[in-house]
């Protein structure tokens, strides 16, 4: 089966809460998941996406655009993920969560790495603010781990 | 966010960071702490560690004895031409009684990450005629045993290793796969003209590190042929040399798991 751009056959994809979004084929099959769907000839009618809501479904569809145009170069493609995962943790979440569904490695790599930098060289404090995590340690807990660990905490 | 994480893509974040960062990560909040500290994830981590090490590693694990009395000692070195020192290492452990076959001639300690256990290696030689037995001490277990493995499985640990040639020349032997027994490749051929003998590792800039018979340690360059002396001395048969890669496998958690499984085992031993 022949996937090139020339072909430029649509594929109507739902959303988790009924938007429907028209995508050219060879950008939607940049997900795993839908190229399996396209190549066993399921993909005909809208293909549901229980999993994903409108507003993430957009967003993961114009990474795949951009990562599906073979014109880009790589020094482009880094500018512009910088530039696209610079969003709030809530859509982080949300694009994390499609990417792993939708199985599109690329996608899913750049935002673990993003959620990652937020984290790197970091005190636990700060991570618990970032994160909005409640600290269920008791003070001798914490205080257990920090003397195991303490070169870490200098 | 990171409470709802399916497991799998928080352990992918996680395995992007650095030592220093996962441990200041234990600290914050029990569902962290619990993901870091899992075995399994302890294994997933070192084993890209020691991927990655094999190009970008720049500390070495060095072992020098001096005697009965004054011990030995530890030290992570640069791995530069001189060895400059980095740190000193306490010695977690001491690997208590003896083998099967008696007395040993050389130790090697290390991390076994198929069985998550810290052991130590050694070569035996119970009797001269014989040749030399392969005895592994398991600090779970904290007992050593005999195992039946020529030299082969015992410089599987090893990424250099030196071969008599005879008259005084030895060859240095190069394990090109990390772990892969067949890569073992002949590097190069030296005349030791009775000044050194035992080859400790390759340093990255390509020198040979040799332990010399006038208790010192020497850098060889094999194209120059130049020798340097890198002050460091101790006894030439009892230096060892080794690769450092930072893990999160503690020396405590070997031995935590160890009681516990123990407590298991007690409490399971009556029905079997």
């Amino acid at each position: 089966m022949s996937l090139s751009p020339s072909t430029s056959k649509m594929l109507s994809l739902k959303s988790s809460d009924g938007k429907v979004l028209e995508v050219e084929e060879h950008v939607a099959v940049l997900c795993e998941t839908i190229k399996s769907l396209v190549e066993d000839g399921c993909a005909d009618s809208p293909i549901p996406l229980a999993n994903v809501d409108g507003a993430t479904l957009g967003n993961v569809m114009e990474w795949c655009k951009k990562h599906a145009d073979q014109k880009a170069s790589a020094d482009d493609l880094e500018d512009w993920d910088a530039e696209f995962v610079e969003r709030d943790q809530g859509e982080l979440y949300h694009l994390i969560m499609a990417a792993n569904y939708l199985n599109i490695k690329g996608l899913l790599d750049l935002i673990c790495q993003k959620v990652a930098d937020m984290i790197k060289g970091k005190h636990p404090e700060k991570i618990r603010e970032i994160f909005n995590i409640e600290n269920d340690f008791t003070p001798e807990q914490q205080e257990q781990i920090r003397k195991d660990n303490s070169w870490a905490f200098e | 966010m990171s409470g709802y994480f399916p497991p799998e893509i928080f352990d992918e974040i996680l395995l992007t960071l650095s030592l220093k960062t996962l441990l200041r990560c234990t600290c914050v909040c029990k569902l962290w702490n619990f993901l870091i500290t899992d075995p399994i994830f302890i294994t997933t981590h070192l084993n890209r560690t020691t991927v990655s090490a094999n190009t970008n590693n720049d500390l070495l694990l060095l072992r020098q004895y001096f005697g009965k009395h004054e011990g030995e000692r530890y030290s992570l070195r640069r791995d530069n031409p001189t060895l400059d020192e980095f740190a000193e290492l306490e010695f977690p452990f001491q690997a208590t009684g003896s083998g099967p076959h008696g007395k040993a001639s050389s130790e090697l300690f290390g991390f076994d990450a198929k069985s998550n256990d810290y052991k130590v290696v050694r070569l035996v030689y119970p009797d001269c005629t014989k040749g030399s037995v392969v005895e592994v001490y398991s600090l779970s277990t904290g007992v050593w045993r005999g195992i039946r493995a020529g030299a082969s499985a015992l410089w599987d640990h090893f990424r250099c290793h030196g071969k008599g040639e005879g008259k005084g020349k030895f060859s240095i032997w190069v394990m090109k796969q990390y772990g892969v027994a067949e890569s073992w490749s002949k590097q190069f051929i030296i005349d030791s003209q009775g000044r050194w003998s035992t080859p400790l590792g390759l340093s990255k800039s390509g020198e040979i590190l040799l332990a010399t018979s006038n208790e010192e340690v020497v850098s060889y360059h094999p194209e120059t042929q130049q020798v340097m002396d890198v002050a460091i001395r101790g006894s030439e048969v009892l230096f060892y040399l080794g690769n450092y890669v930072e893990s999160l496998v503690l020396v405590s958690g070997v031995l935590r798991r160890e009681e516990e499984s123990c407590g298991e085992e007690s409490k399971n031993g009556g029905l079997e």
